[in-house]
This record gives C-alpha cells, sequence and structure tokens, in this order.
C-alpha cells in the first residue's frame, strides 16, 4: 500500500470498536496469575476501547516550507514538506484511555500512522502505530499497535522498564 | 445490650433469632432468602477473577462514596474508643445516628482538642512532610504522632478517604472565615457551629446532586432525589434515623466494585489500591515517613471534574470501575480483629446478606412490581426482572457465565448484592455506567429518608450561597447544581498539583 492509499483510505473515515483486543485474549497475557507482569497487563485493558465507541478521524495537513542545515559548514536545503497528521475524536462508551487518544496527534508515515507520545502516569507511557488492514471480505480493519512502556521500579533513577505490545481494532463505518 | 434505638409502628424491623432487630426497607413482606454459605463462598471468589468493565464516574465518586459509608454507619466495640474496622462481623452494634451529619470530621471537636485549633472555630491541619524542605502546611489531617485526630480513625485507613477528610477540615475554616466576617460578634462556639452547620449542608447537597447523579439510574435520581418523590420510605422525623438493611448490605455496597488496581495522584506519584492503605497513619506511612509525605498529596483535578480548569498536560485523570459483578478487593489489615474474617470483600458482602436475612433480588424485585406497579410508571423508574442472560453479564455485552458456573440455581434466586450489580451492567446512561433502576431506587430511598428523618438536614434548613454551583446536569438545563469540586475549590482558592509546592521550595 503507498502511502497515498493510507492517507486516502484513512481520511474523513469512520471506526466502530466491538471491543476487539488482544489484552481480552490470554494468549497475549502469558504470564502466570501470581507473575507481576500479568498484573501490568491486566491493568491495561480499561484504556482499550469497548465495544459501542465510535470514532471519527479528523485530518490536517501542513506544508512545512523548505529550509537549509548547515552540514560540515556547507547548507544542505532540506526540501518542503507536507506533515499528513490526524486525530481521533471519539463517542460513546466511556474507557480509561479515551482522554489521552482523544489529545493524540498522529502522523502519517507511509502506510502506517504513528501517534505523540501518550503519559498516562510518572511509570507508564504508550505509543500507538496505526494500520489499515484489509479483510478477506474486502472491509477494511484499522489495527492499532499499542507499545507500552512501564517502569517497574520505583526507586528513584531507576530504568528498570517493562514492556509490551497489544493491538486493539475497530471495523470502519458503516 | 440495644442493638437498634427505638422502634417504629410500621413493624419495619427484621427479628434475627438472637434478638436483634434490623430495620428494612419492605415491612418484612418480601421472603428472606436462604443460601448454601459454600455457594456464596464459590461466588465471591468467582467475582474477584471476573475480566475488568469499562470505566464510569470519575474516581473521586469511589471515595466519595466511602467516605459517606462512614458518615452513615459507624460502628464502636462496647468498652473500647476506637472504631471497629468497618470489616468486623460484629455488625448489629451502633452508638451513633445514621444521619448524615459528618460525625467522622466532628465527633470529638470540642474545644481544646487536638482537632480544634487551639482557642478559636477553626479546624485544625496538619503539615505534610517534604524530604528536602520545609513542610507544606495545611496538607494533612492533624496528627498526634502517627495517629490521626478525627472523629472516625476508619477516614485515615486509605490515603484518598484520608486527603477527602482534610477537604472538609478546610471548607470548614472557609465558613468560620466567611461567617466571623457577616457576623463579627458571634462567639467562638457559636460560630464554630455554624460552619459545622454549613459544612453539613453543602455536604448533603454534593451527595444529592453530584455523587448520586453520578451513580444513579436518571429516571431515579429526577423522580426520588431532584422531584423528592418515594415509593418505599416515607420516614416521619420523630422515628429513629435508621439505616435500611437493604442498603447497609446490599445496594450500599455498589462502591467495592468502582475500585481501580491504580490511580495517579499527581503528576510524579501513581499507586497501586494496597499503597493507598500503606500512605496513611494507620498504615505507618509504608514504613518510610513520619507524617504524610507531600510527594503522596492529592491534585483533585485527578479525580473530580473542575469546569474551566486546564487538564491539558495532567497525567491520565483517574476513572473508576464501571460497577458490575467484578469485584477484586482483597482485605489485608484483618489481624486485630478478634474474629476471624474473610479477606475477599466480595465472598464477606455475600455472607453478610446471608446473616442479616436479605430477600433474593427476584423475590425484591417481583414484590415492587406486585405492590408498586402503577407509582413505579408515574415516576418512570423501569424496574424489571433481569434474564438469566443479564445476571450472568460482568461487561456488557460480555458473560463469562459466574452465576450457572457456581450454582445455576442462583440465577433464578439470586443474593442481592449481586443482583444490583448484575443490573448496572444491562444499560449504559450517557456512555458511562451506573446502577440500574433497583440499585437505584435502594439508594435512593435510603439517603433521601435520612435526610427527611434529620430535621438539620437540607431538607429544612437553607445552605449559604458563598459557594456557586458549577454541574450541568442534561435532565435539568436551567439549573447548576453544586458538586464535590465546587467545595474543593472554594477551600482552597486554587486548585493544582501540590508536588510542584515541593519544587518550589
Amino acid at each position: 500500500m503507498s502511502a497515498n492509499d493510507f492517507w486516502t483510505d484513512i481520511q474523513n473515515s469512520e471506526w466502530h470498536s466491538v471491543g476487539g483486543s488482544t489484552v481480552r485474549n490470554k494468549q497475549f497475557n502469558p504470564f502466570p496469575d501470581d507473575d507481576w507482569r500479568e498484573g501490568l497487563v491486566r491493568d491495561n485493558e480499561n484504556y482499550y476501547p469497548p465495544s459501542g465507541v465510535h470514532i471519527k478521524i479528523k485530518c490536517q495537513e501542513e506544508t512545512r516550507g523548505e529550509y537549509a542545515v548547515d552540514h560540515h559548514g556547507k547548507p544542505e536545503r532540506v526540501p518542503a514538506t507536507k506533515l499528513r497528521t490526524f486525530r481521533l475524536e471519539i463517542s460513546g462508551d466511556d474507557f480509561l484511555g479515551k482522554e489521552v487518544l482523544s489529545t493524540a496527534r498522529f502522523l502519517v508515515v507511509g502506510d502506517h500512522a504513528i501517534s505523540s507520545p501518550l503519559t498516562l502516569s510518572s511509570t507508564k507511557s504508550v505509543v500507538v502505530l496505526v494500520r489499515l488492514h484489509t479483510a478477506s471480505d474486502g472491509k477494511q480493519v484499522m489495527v492499532n499497535e499499542l507499545i507500552w512502556s512501564v517502569q517497574y521500579d520505583k526507586t528513584p533513577g531507576s530504568t528498570k522498564t517493562f514492556y509490551d505490545i497489544q493491538k486493539w481494532f475497530c471495523c470502519r463505518y458503516p | 445490650m440495644e442493638l437498634v434505638r427505638g422502634l417504629n409502628e410500621k413493624g419495619q424491623f427484621k427479628t434475627l433469632p438472637d434478638g436483634v432487630k434490623l430495620y428494612t426497607l419492605f415491612n418484612n413482606d418480601v421472603p428472606q432468602a436462604d443460601f448454601d454459605a459454600t455457594d456464596l463462598r464459590k461466588l465471591g471468589a468467582a467475582m474477584r477473577d471476573l475480566q475488568a468493565s469499562n470505566v464510569s464516574a470519575m474516581a473521586g465518586y469511589t471515595y466519595l462514596g466511602q467516605f459517606l459509608a462512614h458518615d452513615l454507619s459507624r460502628l464502636r466495640i462496647e468498652g473500647h474508643n476506637k472504631t471497629v474496622k468497618s470489616f468486623t462481623t460484629d455488625i448489629l452494634r451502633s452508638d451513633v445516628s445514621c444521619v448524615l451529619d459528618l460525625g467522622s470530621v466532628y465527633d470529638g471537636a470540642l474545644p481544646g482538642s487536638l482537632m480544634r485549633k487551639n482557642g478559636t472555630a477553626f479546624m485544625a491541619l496538619g503539615n505534610a512532610q517534604v524530604t528536602d524542605g520545609p513542610d507544606l502546611v495545611g496538607y494533612d489531617l492533624p496528627r498526634n504522632g502517627l495517629r490521626a485526630c478525627i472523629g472516625d480513625d476508619r477516614n485515615d485507613e486509605n490515603l484518598i478517604v484520608s486527603q477527602l477528610h482534610v477537604q472538609f477540615l478546610k471548607l470548614h475554616n472557609l465558613f468560620v472565615r466567611e461567617i466571623s466576617h457577616d457576623q463579627p460578634g458571634l462567639g467562638t462556639e457559636s460560630l464554630f457551629e455554624a460552619a459545622r452547620e454549613q459544612v453539613i449542608l453543602h455536604y448533603q447537597e454534593v451527595i444529592l446532586h453530584d455523587f448520586l447523579y453520578e451513580i444513579l439510574h436518571p429516571s431515579v435520581w429526577q423522580a426520588i432525589i431532584l422531584d423528592n418523590q418515594h415509593i418505599l420510605w416515607d420516614p416521619d422525623p420523630t422515628e429513629p434515623a435508621v439505616l435500611p438493611i437493604e442498603y447497609t448490605a446490599a445496594a450500599g455496597r455498589f462502591g467495592h466494585a468502582m475500585v481501580q488496581n491504580n490511580y495517579n495522584l499527581n503528576a510524579v506519584t501513581s499507586v497501586s489500591v494496597s499503597e493507598l492503605f500503606e500512605m496513611t497513619g494507620e498504615g505507618g506511612f509504608g514504613g518510610k515517613y513520619q507524617r504524610m509525605p507531600a510527594s503522596h498529596l492529592i491534585d483533585w483535578r485527578l479525580f473530580f471534574d473542575f469546569p474551566n480548569q486546564n487538564t491539558l498536560g495532567l497525567p491520565t485523570r483517574n476513572k473508576a470501575s464501571r460497577i458490575s459483578p467484578r469485584v477484586r478487593v482483597d482485605l489485608t489489615n484483618t489481624q486485630s480483629l478478634t474474629v476471624p474474617e474473610e479477606t475477599n470483600l466480595a465472598t464477606r458482602n455475600l455472607l453478610r446478606g446471608l446473616q442479616m436475612r436479605l430477600s433474593s433480588g427476584q423475590a425484591t424485585v417481583n414484590h415492587l412490581i406486585t405492590n408498586f406497579q402503577s407509582r413505579l410508571h408515574d415516576l418512570e423508574i423501569p424496574v424489571c426482572l433481569l434474564s438469566r442472560e443479564q445476571l450472568n453479564l460482568n461487561k456488557p455485552n460480555y458473560s463469562q457465565n459466574v452465576l450457572d458456573r457456581c450454582n445455576p440455581a442462583l440465577s433464578s434466586h439470586t443474593p442481592l448484592w449481586y443482583y444490583v450489580l448484575a443490573e448496572a451492567c444491562v444499560e449504559t446512561v450517557e456512555g458511562i455506567g451506573k446502577l440500574g433502576p433497583l440499585g437505584s431506587l435502594l439508594v435512593a430511598e435510603s439517603i433521601r429518608g435520612l435526610l427527611q428523618l434529620d430535621r438539620n438536614s437540607m431538607m429544612y434548613k437553607r445552605r449559604r450561597h458563598d459557594i456557586a454551583p458549577s454541574k450541568r446536569i442534561s435532565i435539568a438545563p436551567a439549573r447548576k447544581f453544586l458538586q464535590m469540586s465546587d467545595l474543593i475549590l472554594a477551600a482552597n482558592s486554587v486548585v493544582s498539583d501540590p508536588t510542584t509546592l515541593i519544587t518550589r521550595q
């Protein structure tokens, strides 16, 4: 899929969640029940949209003019770029990630888009990667890949971090 | 031993074998339910492991609800000053009124006590500890060592409730300043009483128009709370103030399902539920601090909606779990009890219902429909019997068949507490989950009845108008209602992240 296809397909589109996410599937949380990592994955469930959530894509295109940067003492011209971005207008049932996903801005990069970093708490953040998948019946599905980072050791200065990737998806509306 | 003071003429007291009498909304007309305790233990364990539900109201309401519960039902062991832990099996001894009178804030606040600021009408406040700087003054409960000097020590078992209690102390002090400005000649104790009355009236209004609005089915809230109608309970103020058992042992326990696993306290500190209990005086501040650490002070913008306050750039605001049969709360501090207790809160609640001879959910609904159908219809309250499928829901459109797995008979004969939680999963209102019609009716009638019983309540007295209400409600668009955030804003002048004060030192 070319960049244009993704941008064309995502523009002005509307989606509805059926509550599908890998975090609700035990297969994607393979830790035993008494493992602290199992709890970390489970705790994130409320950040995923339940069924009954409606999402409109609100696109914005900005042109960044040509400019020059110094490269080993010589000006290097950087061509003008179109920044293709969108945000999600979310309505319907509430869920914990609604507020933060509504404030995120997604930048289109080729056949996918990536969100601005979303800080959920002092120890927890997430980045969302958006792709479009065409199902066997020809209908499009929006697949959102959440890349989690949780600092689990609260000792100041500690960098011990737990990473996880889970997906949720929406069906194209109508 | 007198367990419940007085009897009314309507015979609305249920008698247990040992002579104990408990007040019921249904005049003993609904047959009591009998369950096998083994089934209830299985059900309690299964409820713990259900999948989480969606989010609901702001998380502050979970703990405002707990604050209310402490105010309503305070139990003491005879011969002891210390309040019994809320989870004791000794449910039947009560030495305080059940009215909404902020006894948890004011009991014991006598002149000269550590709860009062010396020689004045102000309530005392404590300081929060900063590791590398001077204390933050007025951010904690007043303490004598670790022990909080407050009317009910249960309000220092949980960090959020403890900090909420501080807000009521600050509100009291605000009214002392406002009233002394208007009536400069008032003596200290008259000023104290006038401020106390205002705090209670404001608190009652917030409970009715903010807390209950967030929790109750809209048609019940409108009929019973906003329009002050009643179906089940119309008490005379001369009757003793008692709390109906349908509230205490079932419907009033909805908050146990609203507890989240983690909370963002402010921009720099997030905690698990267990840490909420450790970071209090009762929890010894986790063994790490001598006093309330400033790093754990609450930014209330993360717990309540503040209209006109910018929340951009804040951590994710805390929402409550949606009310559902998923209850995962383990009680860890039961070691001080003389009677061994269930540590699984869900199991304990189910056994409590059995102990108090509550009716089943189905029997209660059938009684309502048989006896009050036209009244329910007039007030547009859609009470109806839940189907087997609905009772087995643990999230909207999602079932783990929890009742059927424990004992299929529980689906036709369901403990009232569980029934009320399952009912909350059936309908979503304004994007969030609230109690269903039955649960809402039991809660609304209980609270409304208690306020009617109290000659000093907001039903009979008017509050001052220093604090402008800001809550907008779609079913009453022409009016603004008082909400908890209005009280917090008034008590603090400005609401911000308290941890920013640490870095300024």
